[in-house]
């Protein structure tokens, strides 16, 4: 059966789509990924280049063709392409040019026998110039059906309820939203994630099952791919590797040595997606909705979750590099610079405006940015204390929201029908520590008696690396009454905690990936997470320096 | 499977979950008013005060079920099957109840907010001294958010009693008023300290 579930994602994966499972098999096979990317120029040719576990580079070019053949005629188009790939030295850092590098063309179909002969007179033609025999090897679906048996189907959860919760993913429109809940029950399964812990989980075992893993979400994410859902596939990479850094805090293994690379695929194909965002908003910049529907309430939610998605984009590509250097100067130009049009719908949208305004801070030229960050903290604590006004706890959804306010129109269930109103927060306090630290004192005593009335909330996991999870069935739920008079040290010296204690340490390392984590699963928001973010990309403090170790 | 109506039996399935929803509220009586907040994971609950040392609770099951053999269902209306549901629902609000007062009782003690009336009856003097025992707050125009009371069914008459005794008797209603202008003074004080200093 979960045989069939492969070879069905493989006979109709783009080339896109089956391009970070690929790399993870790789991984798998012990070769280290020096390159792969979809957006930036391809080397010669060279889609993925890797060092294989002899130290010899490999250079691959990949094509699609799902369920399908590779033709005489496509051969054709990319036989310029193949030679440069063979002839051309890899030319990139980290990868001896001394030793003669493999190549290989990959296509997920099968491939034509006038093809594969085209393919022996090159390789003829190649060896006839010094370049040995058979220079261009072909890995073909056969080839990577077997590659990825090996890391699958024995190391998922074969259960019917876990299947069927496979399957249900596997035949999931493709514009829904990505369905985190079944996966967070197959995840624990394969990442040995569950309350029974595993007594022998050495390195070797959580690598495979990190691997494992990753095949399973390309399998998963092929009807996303297929609709170019970008949300619902970084969503799903994200669980990914938040759930491979669980596994290995867990077993207290090394992260480089069990999940390293597997994240630095895994976070490269998120921020493929978050480009692809960006492309789509360069060819629809006022956000038309080819879903209709798109009335005032739903745009500016869209608006705000996609603000706070490029902020995102904007501050992981300036830390790191552009995948596409052209949209530095669209985005400093579409991201909104007014956040009035933004949408506090619940505690839920509060990472995002967080995300757009450490944009407008870091691209700003005066204090005034950060009166975006007063005004957030003095909503979210106003509306927090008003019994009349609803601001949902980060554990419900905009949809949630939505069908709740239009209960009477709506069809299905109310999920809000009987929450409480008010007095209660779970964003107020770190939102709060991150005005304390622009040293906006006047601001701060104002809103403080506001502030201290309020009921902060927050989840604690029994165990550091339950955080990584989308629920944990260990951990307290504490309410947190605040002292009603504060001296301001005091109060700077909280804020000043960047520690990000109650968390995996290799959160530390994936700054940007966190911000991810909680846009998307904002009930993960707490003070310490938002405090350790504006450290991270805050550009203002004003107070003494933060408190990292 | 034998034919079936599986998509009306969905529709109804979604109607008796609204149905106990519903009467979940009826038989909850007061309990209602007190604000509800969803918890979605994690075993505990805890409440951190201000110089205290955090008060957790763990987190119970409350199940009820019920039994219908397969004829008798056969035999039965929706209306009559609703009525069935309706005592689980029951069963399960008690349980609730029940375990919001252990909790209560739990609570008070180790906070030593308990008035023991050693067995006297509820007299306006021991309605008094609950009142000073608890912190009352006000709303911005200065009326008071007063507790809500629960007494037995056997205290019915004692209450009519001390009520017609606080109607009749001024002492007692000036006495009330200063208690109550005495509390609006205290929750000011809460009000005027909330301050950040330095």
């Amino acid at each position: 059966m979960l045989d069939r579930l492969l070879e069905h994602w493989l006979d109709n994966a783009s080339e896109r789509s089956y391009q970070a499972p690929f790399c993870q098999m790789l991984i798998a096979r012990g070769h280290r990924i020096v390159h792969s990317t979809r957006h930036s120029p391809i080397e010669f040719g060279k889609d993925v280049i890797s060092i294989a576990s002899d130290k010899v580079p490999c250079a691959f070019q990949l094509k699609g063709n799902p369920g399908s053949r590779l033709t005489l005629i496509q051969f054709r188009e990319i036989q310029g392409q193949l030679i440069q790939l063979a002839t051309q030295p890899i030319i990139y850092p980290g990868v001896s040019r001394n030793i003669r590098h493999r190549c290989y063309l990959v296509t997920n179909g099968e491939v034509d026998e006038e093809a594969q002969k085209a393919l022996e007179e090159v390789n003829l033609g190649l060896e006839a110039n010094g370049y040995g025999s058979n220079r261009i090897e072909i890995w073909a679906r056969g080839q990577l059906l077997e590659m990825a048996k090996t890391l699958g189907p024995s190391l998922w959860p074969s259960e019917i309820s876990d299947l069927n919760a496979l399957l249900k993913v596997l035949v999931i429109d493709g514009r829904e939203n990505f369905p985190a809940a079944d996966f967070h029950g197959i995840f624990k399964k394969v990442l040995l994630l569950e309350q029974q812990k595993q007594p022998k989980a050495k390195s070797d075992a959580i690598r495979r099952r990190v691997a494992s893993a990753a095949v399973l979400t390309g399998l998963s994410l092929g009807r996303f791919s297929q609709a170019s859902n970008h949300q619902a596939v970084l969503t799903g990479w994200t669980m990914f590797s938040m759930y491979a850094i669980a596994a290995v805090t867990r077993y207290g293994l090394s992260i480089s040595k069990c999940a390293g690379q597997a994240l630095t695929i895994a976070t490269d194909t998120i921020r493929d997606a978050l480009t692809d965002i960006c492309n789509e908003i360069q060819d629809n910049p006022r956000l038309g909705s080819n879903l209709g529907h798109d009335f005032g309430e739903i745009y500016r939610a869209r608006l705000t979750m996609i603000s706070g998605l490029m902020s995102l984009h904007w501050l992981w590509s300036e830390k790191t590099t552009w995948k596409i250097s052209a949209q530095r100067e669209f985005l400093a130009s579409w991201i909104p610079k007014d956040v009035s049009q933004a949408y506090l719908w619940g505690e839920g949208a509060v990472p995002q405006l967080l995300a757009h305004y450490w944009y407008l801070s870091s691209v700003g030229y005066s204090f005034h940015d950060e009166f975006v960050l007063a005004t957030l903290v003095r909503q979210t604590i106003h509306l927090s204390n008003d019994d009349t006004a609803l601001l949902p706890s980060p554990y419900f959804t905009f949809e949630n929201v939505m069908r709740h306010r239009l209960a009477g129109f709506l069809d299905g269930d109310d999920v809000l029908e009987d929450e409480a109103q008010g007095r209660g927060s779970y964003t107020a306090e770190g939102l709060f520590h991150l005005l304390v630290t622009t040293n906006l004192k006047a601001t701060c005593k104002a809103l403080w008696p506001a502030y201290s009335d309020l009921i902060h909330a927050r989840f604690e996991p029994a165990e550091d690396w339950q955080y990584c999870l989308w629920r944990s069935d260990e951990g307290t739920n504490p309410d947190k009454i605040m002292v009603p008079n504060q001296e301001w040290a005091g109060l700077v010296a909280q804020a000043r905690d960047c520690r990000l204690e109650g968390m995996p340490r290799a959160l530390r390392d994936h700054a940007a990936l966190l911000l991810l984590y909680v846009i998307l699963f904002p009930f993960r928001t707490n003070a310490s997470v938002l405090r350790f973010l504006g450290h991270k990309f805050g550009t203002v403090w004003f107070v003494a320096p933060a408190i990292t170790e | 499977m034998l034919p079936d109506f599986p998509s009306l039996k969905k529709s109804v399935a979604k109607g008796v979950n609204r149905y106990m929803r519903h009467r979940r509220k009826v038989h909850g009586h007061m309990f209602n008013e007190i604000p509800q907040r969803q918890i979605f994971e994690g075993d505990r609950t805890a409440v951190e005060r201000p110089h205290e040392a955090r008060d957790e609770s763990k987190m119970v099951r409350l199940s009820a079920e019920m039994t219908v053999d397969i004829d008798e269902l056969h035999a039965m209306s929706l209306e009559q099957v609703l009525r069935r549901y309706d005592e689980m629902v029951k069963d399960l609000v008690g349980q609730q109840i029940k375990h919001f007062f252990e909790l209560m009782n739990t609570v008070t003690e180790k906070t030593g907010n308990v008035v023991d009336a050693k067995g006297q009856r509820l007299t306006p003097e021991l309605f008094f001294e609950m009142l000073e025992k608890i912190q009352i707050d006000f709303n911005s125009d200065g009326s008071p958010n007063m507790p809500t009371i629960l007494i037995s069914p056997s205290q019915q008459d004692d209450v009519r009693a001390a009520q017609e005794q606080f109607e009749s008797d001024p002492a007692l209603r000036q006495r009330y008023e200063n208690l109550m202008k005495s509390k609006f003074g205290e929750w000011g004080a809460r009000q005027a300290i909330r301050t950040l200093a330095g």
